[in-house]
């Protein structure tokens, strides 16, 4: 485990943190990751602070930028809220239970960060092969409506300006969708990441939503299942000052910026930045992992 | 604002403004006390301390540091005169957003299916929030 070199000032964690998340905040919206998936790792594999505080502060990343974005996307009749509910009543269950679960495996197992870490750098090694498999289709052709989704009226329509026009959609597929937002609350609540990476392939390519109606409706249901997963770490007191401010505050910042700068930068580029890195991360706290196990 | 000839869910409103009021509230409180513990005005544990023991697991470090047993949110609700702790109030504010907005947003619930649905993310929520304090020293209780 890394101890913080006592020669250094108080203020260089901070300020490096803000840096960082600054950053983060920037290339995250051009990614089409949450700034908890980012944070995460990197800060896992790279500062001396506890899993405990880094995943905290990874839910409340994910958390306040969807409570900043899922509002205006409700309001312009973007995100679903129908949807939401629909999955949300299930997969917040999974959130808090990931949580706990996540909680209990570091303080009640002896190398209990260790075997974190590992799993961890696995689950980065499963974003990315989401992110390197899953195609975008900005509207999805019309296909079987299922019996159950077809009784709950998931119906939506918002005006899209760029095609000057009312854009209307059916969803399909629900209980998928929810058996995958189960899974990403899980792991979301576990490693204290929000379920983006997940959430928009999943209402997109699954259950067959315009990309733009999906990726709002991400955002809602993150609001519900961060917030679920929240709660055990305030409780276990995994929130500290020293880290959640300058990172809350750089990472809003960054994603103001972030969203002038998708304008003009190439996102396939940043894309393909944020993969390498992830992978980079995942080899790193595997092997900080394996080291924390004696195996390596 | 709506564009002519889309259908507005009733609920949708009600649920982003109530959301939208709790996240500004949160997170003023938040960097502001957040600010003022980082310029030591008012702190139970100093800067110093925090970054040296901030490699524990969090129940650790709050029993080295400040001589606090955490599990439930007497740990910091019983605390609020200092700055670390209302930061961490702040957070909790964010936290209880969605749970905030959901309740809301009930009464403008048109179809009993979504009151259901509605109802069950309500429960869920509550309990994430209560079940540290009723599973308190069991072995869940994290």
């Amino acid at each position: 485990m890394t101890v913080p070199n006592p020669s250094l000032c108080w203020w260089v964690w901070p300020v490096i943190l803000f840096s960082a998340t600054f950053i983060i905040g920037c290339i995250a919206p051009l990614s089409g990751l949450g700034g908890g998936v980012l944070f995460v790792p990197l800060a896992t594999a790279f500062t001396p602070f506890n899993i405990d505080f880094i995943r905290g502060t990874g839910l409340i990343l994910a958390l306040t930028s969807a409570l900043f974005s899922a509002p205006r996307f409700i309001k312009a009749g973007m995100a679903n809220l129908r949807i939401m509910t629909a999955i949300a009543s299930i997969s917040a269950i999974a959130s808090i239970l990931g949580a706990v679960m996540g909680l209990w495996i570091t303080s009640a197992l002896p190398h209990g960060q260790s075997y974190v870490l590992v799993a961890l750098g696995a689950v980065l090694f499963l974003i990315f092969a989401v992110m390197i498999t899953s195609k975008k289709a900005e509207f999805p052709s019309d296909g079987k409506v299922d019996s159950f989704t077809a009784k709950l009226g998931l119906v939506g329509n918002w005006f899209e300006p760029n095609l000057d026009k009312i854009v209307e959609y059916k969803a399909r597929r629900l209980p998928l969708g929810i058996l995958c937002f189960s899974a990403a609350g899980f792991i979301g609540g576990m490693f204290g990441m929000g379920a983006g990476w997940v959430g928009v392939p999943v209402l997109n390519l699954v259950m067959g939503l315009p990309l733009k109606a999906a990726a709002a409706t991400s955002m809602t249901i993150i609001t519900v299942n961060s917030a679920a997963a929240a709660w055990p770490y305030i409780a276990n007191g995994a929130m500290l000052t020293l880290i959640i401010v300058p990172s809350v505050v750089g990472i809003s910042i960054g994603a103001a910026l972030g969203a002038r700068l998708a304008l003009r930068v190439k996102p396939a580029f940043v894309r393909y930045l944020v993969i390498v890195m992830m992978l980079f991360c995942g080899l790193i706290n595997i092997y900080k992992g394996l080291h924390g196990l004696a195996i390596l | 604002m709506l564009e002519k000839g889309v259908q507005s869910d009733p609920m949708n409103e009600r649920f982003a403004s109530v959301m939208v009021i709790l996240a500004r509230v949160g997170l003023i409180t938040m960097a502001i006390c957040g600010f003022l513990w980082f310029f030591n005005f008012d702190p139970l544990m100093s800067r110093n301390i925090a970054l040296a023991n901030c490699s524990d697991s969090a129940s650790l470090f709050w029993k080295a540091g400040a001589a606090i047993h955490t599990g439930g949110y007497a740990w910091f609700l019983t605390r609020l005169n200092y700055t670390d702790f209302l930061t961490i109030f702040g957070v909790s504010v964010l936290a209880s957003a969605p749970l905030v907005s959901m309740l809301a947003t009930i009464p403008r619930c048109s179809r009993k299916v979504y009151l259901v649905f509605m109802i069950a993310i309500v429960l869920e929520l509550t309990f994430a929030v209560v079940r540290p304090i009723l599973m308190k020293g069991g072995a869940l209780a994290l």
